[in-house]
């Protein structure tokens, strides 16, 4: 149980009578009259608006499937990289990209029961020699974490960092920073409690 | 018959209202987006989840994820070797799992997707289906599943004419009533009940009344198992 009362329900949570539920693991804030809970395991749900990082996994003439870390496929038409309208007989999306390509993306709409339809970043083309995957939770608390611990990654071990929200790191860089990366990485996954993450990595950074 | 509660205590030493001793571990599958351990007594029980994952599979529900659910005793977990075949009494214990666990969900979220929940027995003793449905519940609480609240259950008998909590394997086979029970407690619901037997209406009620305070200490166990993996300080949640 979360809270009792009478307080409006913000995201992850149940309302039984006048008790509130939290219907994951996670950690519970009450804040201004409201119920959240902070999710800690579990995949990546998407949600319209998120910036993603995916691997093509399929390319047909007309769309591509890619693979988002999710229980369920996103897919990006062929006219997003093309930015027109294009007309299958001439031209073919394999020109384009591959499968095995990475690509950022941000999730467009979502409809019950088929794959998530994404659109394209400005700069799409995600390259990398090396490619990590982390709990989306942990994903989720690093990109919005207020001291900006990104770009202190990026800075400490002097490689190339993009990370999406559903768990996707791709770093490029020499080998020593890739393997400096791998040990961020490993503590990340080792660290459990997520207030206690941020100070951790500060610790290695230092 | 008759001796198997002598002065008021059991043939394992307990009370009538105690239970076996309870071990619950989280995480144990790597492999698996959720995994727990349990010992219940002589039980020991590996529980692991996957999914949900992208299903084109005939008879995918447009509205919800599909659970399957795979109840199976090693060979070596009883006395006698035990063939691999699922037999007729795991194919049951299989479905009746299912259904228990399934109403505590919240699968509206995942549609066309499937659910895999893989139980294996490797030590069995009485209760081992109750004990597998405490132990999944947990494992689906771990691979991130939005659920109403823990499932958990427990089988109470009556023995030598005494309602007991908790059967071990002899009561089970010795006695004359085994009634597991799996509650949803924050809702007051009740997800399984199956009885071998015969008692009495109030005996069912006093039965019932045991069952749910016996759920309540193991609805303990499972918190302090999460919270052991996922605070470092198992506190209320």
């Amino acid at each position: 149980m979360v809270a009792r009362g009478n307080y409006r329900i913000y995201s992850n949570v149940i309302k039984n009578d006048d008790k509130f539920y939290s219907i994951f693991v996670g950690s519970a804030e009450v804040t201004g009259g409201r119920v959240r809970v902070t999710r800690l395991s579990g995949p990546y749900i998407p949600k319209i608006g998120d910036q993603v990082i995916g691997m093509i996994t399929d390319v047909q003439p007309l769309a591509a499937t890619v693979d988002i870390n999710s229980y369920i496929n996103g897919f990006i038409m062929a006219n997003a990289f093309y930015k027109k309208r294009i007309d299958p007989s001439k031209r073919d999306l394999s020109e384009k990209v591959r499968v095995g390509d990475l690509l950022s993306a941000r999730v467009n709409r979502i409809e019950r029961g088929r794959d998530v339809s994404l659109s394209l970043d400005q700069r799409w083309r995600v390259d990398g020699d090396a490619i990590f995957y982390v709990s989306p939770a942990k994903a989720a608390y690093l990109l919005k974490s207020k001291s900006n611990i990104i770009s202190k990654i990026k800075a400490f071990t002097g490689a190339g960092i993009v990370m999406g929200i559903n768990g996707v790191i791709v770093a490029k860089g020499e080998k020593d920073s890739i393997g400096r990366i791998t040990e961020i990485v490993r503590v990340i996954e080792s660290q459990v409690e997520l207030n206690g993450l941020e100070d951790m990595l500060k610790g290695v950074l230092r | 018959m008759g001796n198997l509660i002598i002065d008021g205590k059991r043939t394992d030493g307990r009370g009538p209202l105690d239970l076996r001793p309870l071990k619950l571990e989280v995480g144990t599958i790597k492999n698996a987006a959720g995994s727990s351990y349990i010992e219940h007594g002589k039980n020991k029980i590996y529980v692991a989840v996957y999914g949900p994952k992208d299903s084109h599979r005939y008879g995918t529900s447009m509205e919800k994820a599909i659970i399957r659910c795979r109840y199976h005793m090693s060979p070596f977990s009883t006395d006698e070797r035990k063939s691999p075949q699922p037999s007729r009494r795991e194919i049951e214990i299989s479905k009746v799992i299912r259904d228990a666990l399934e109403s505590s969900l919240i699968l509206d979220e995942f549609p066309k997707t499937l659910l895999d929940i893989y139980i294996e027995v490797v030590q069995s003793d009485g209760g081992s289906r109750s004990a597998s449905i405490t132990a999944a519940s947990v494992a689906l609480a771990d691979a991130g599943i939005p659920m109403k609240d823990l499932v958990e259950a427990v089988a109470v008998g009556k023995v030598d004419g005494t309602l007991v909590v908790d059967l071990s394997d002899k009561e089970d086979k010795e006695g004359e009533v085994d009634l597991p029970i799996a509650f949803l407690l924050n809702e007051d619901m009740i997800t399984l009940l199956q009885m071998d037997g015969k008692m009495t209406v109030d005996e069912f009620k006093e039965a019932v009344k045991m069952a749910k305070e016996a759920a309540i200490k193991i609805k303990t166990k499972q918190k302090e198992a999460l919270g052991k993996k996922y605070f470092e300080k198992a506190d209320e949640k």
